[in-house]
């Protein structure tokens, strides 16, 4: 368990001034990080309104006008995509010669283990990825992915992480799915897997 | 919280510079003159002012107060507002819903608001329609409405959104409508003057989806003699001579009668005060739509704790008990272990 003095500060700094020519634009961005300033009810003279209508970018004014939403949204998707620079990249458990990936996520973790495990234990050569992060994917999944002849993607519903990273990366994952509410065997995995390898 | 007195403001200074985007002719533009009116008189600041809503026409009135806003998710405006209520107690939360937003999806939020009696003041703008979305039924519609939505008559009975709210026990709550500015005024300033849970049902116009619903009622001529005015401590009568007035029968009902065949002490005193919401319900259904005489004005108003107080009071009595708050003890009150 870490030591409480130990983690990171993430108090958010509340704007408190104006902050264009007099103004206060709730729209503004940080260059970095995309964020919008946040001034929170009960500062003096920040007051504004956030909500469902497109704003116009800067002022955070409605706005109407065709142009600024596409913009707008191209800003949004960019503000997520960014999130990656604070990711830690994904992590390979490989070993050389190793040319199946099993990419995983969430509590498929155990069970991917012990098949990689298994496999191993044959002689066989697997690596083995999972990530804890799905949007924006860390930023050198599709380096990683590319290095694998094939990637077997074992999920708890019909191929979800398989479908994005396909769509994603361009690369033809496999997947193994699961939809019995129960975990999956470690078994099934390395059935799946040896069978890649043998391809 | 500061002590100090908010400057003098006017109605230019509670408006927001975004351009008003409602039909020309509709409703909301009235009720919109009367809270920006009032909130002058109401002695808060404008930075301490919140102004939340859902989905719909009604819900993009934070959009035209200058103070800060909220144009949330539909349904949820209770939700968020009661969040914001309950943490920043100096902060004053108004929360503006239409009758498809707090009744249909937010059914369920808006009841729960009430019976907590969230410090909140909700204004709901009902026009018995679905304006935004262009003209469906919505859950005040009146039963064998033809709209978009139900081609062949609706075949479901509307909610009675004053009904609704004293079944949850809402701690104040009042009918106005948007035809008078003053008496939306009066109504908005009691319940924003109320500490707890407050319940606005305001008949709105739909000039373009739902012309004329409340005309029978709202309109000069028949004011008079439709809308019943509720004054506390005060015979309940109407009429352009006040020579009708309401009576409970024997079987606890309230009827309509002529004051001068009944009696003047026969006629119910109005007391808004009454622990026991039975009786302003049984006056809430006196109108079965705004199409017969309806009672408008305050139903309920009494004291009751706040979820916000309850929670703070909770808080500090537990922090005088077992000292403040220590983080690092916490995580490791328990067993714990390595893996
Ligand atoms: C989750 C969701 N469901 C449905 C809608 C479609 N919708 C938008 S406004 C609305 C109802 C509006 O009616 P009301 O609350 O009476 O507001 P009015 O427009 O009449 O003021 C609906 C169903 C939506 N925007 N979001
Ligand atoms: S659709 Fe109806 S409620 Fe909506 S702005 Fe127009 S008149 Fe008003
Ligand atoms: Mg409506």
């Amino acid at each position: 368990m870490p030591d409480v003095d130990s983690l990171p500060d993430i108090s958010v700094p509340f704007a408190t001034e104006l902050n264009h020519d007099g103004e206060f634009w709730p729209y503004l961005r940080d260059p970095e990080t995309l964020a919008r300033p946040w001034a929170v009810p009960g500062t003096p003279g920040l007051q504004h309104r956030v909500g469902g209508l497109e704003k116009e970018d800067g002022t955070g004014n409605v706005s109407y006008d065709p142009a600024n939403h596409e913009k707008m949204t191209h800003v949004r998707a960019a503000k997520i995509a960014g999130i990656a620079r604070d990711i830690p990249p994904v992590e390979v458990d490989h070993e050389d010669g190793a040319d199946v990936l099993v990419l995983g996520w969430g509590s498929t973790y155990g069970a991917i283990g012990a098949a990689v495990r298994r496999v191993r234990a044959r002689g066989k050569k697997v690596a083995q990825a999972h990530l804890v992060h799905l949007n924006p994917f860390p930023p050198n999944l599709g380096e990683v992915l590319g290095r694998y002849r094939r990637v077997l993607v074992p999920e708890l519903n019909l191929g979800q992480l398989a479908r994005l990273v396909r769509a994603e990366y361009l690369v033809d994952a496999k997947t193994l799915s699961k939809v019995q509410a129960q975990p999956f065997k470690a078994a099934e995995i390395e059935h799946a897997i040896l069978e890649l390898i043998d391809e | 919280m500061t002590d100090t007195v908010p400057p003098q403001t006017t109605k230019k200074d509670w408006s927001s510079d975004q351009e008003v985007r409602w039909c020309p002719g509709c409703g909301d533009y009235s009720i919109l003159t009367a809270v920006q009116m009032l909130m002058p008189d109401l002695g808060v600041d404008r930075e301490n002012t919140v102004f939340i809503s859902g989905i719909g026409c009604a819900a993009r009135f934070p959009y035209y107060m200058n103070t800060y806003g909220v144009h949330g998710i539909h349904g949820r405006a209770p939700a968020i507002a009661s969040g914001l209520a309950i943490s920043r107690p100096e902060l004053d939360v108004w929360v503006v819903t239409g009758d498809g937003d707090a009744l249909s999806i937010g059914g369920n939020h808006l009841i729960h608001a009430l019976r907590r009696n969230v410090n909140l003041t909700i204004l709901l703008f009902n026009n018995q329609i679905y304006g935004l979305t262009k003209g469906q039924y919505s859950p005040t519609s009146e039963f064998g409405k033809v709209t978009k939505s139900t081609p062949f008559g609706s075949v479901d009975f509307p909610f009675n959104p004053v009904s609704l709210a004293l079944g949850a026990e809402a701690t104040f709550v009042a009918r106005t409508h948007d035809m008078d500015r003053k008496h939306m005024m009066e109504t908005f300033r009691r319940a924003h003057d109320h500490h707890g849970g407050a319940f606005v049902e305001i008949y709105q116009n739909c000039n373009v989806f739902n012309d004329g619903a409340f005309e029978a009622i709202t309109s000069k001529e028949a004011r008079p003699s439709m809308l019943i005015p509720l004054e506390h401590g005060k015979p309940i009568r109407f009429g352009p001579d006040l020579e009708q007035g309401v009576m409970l029968d024997g079987q606890g009902h309230a009827a309509i009668v002529d004051v001068a065949e009944v009696g003047d002490d026969r006629i119910l005193v109005h007391d808004e005060r009454r622990d026991d919401p039975g009786l302003a319900f049984v006056l809430s259904r006196l109108a079965r739509g705004p199409l017969e005489p309806t009672p408008i004005g305050v139903f309920r108003a009494v004291d009751k704790p706040t979820y916000g107080d309850e929670m703070t009071r909770q808080l500090v009595e537990a922090q005088e008990r077992q000292g403040p708050g220590d983080l690092a003890a916490l995580l490791r009150s328990g067993a714990t272990w390595d893996v």
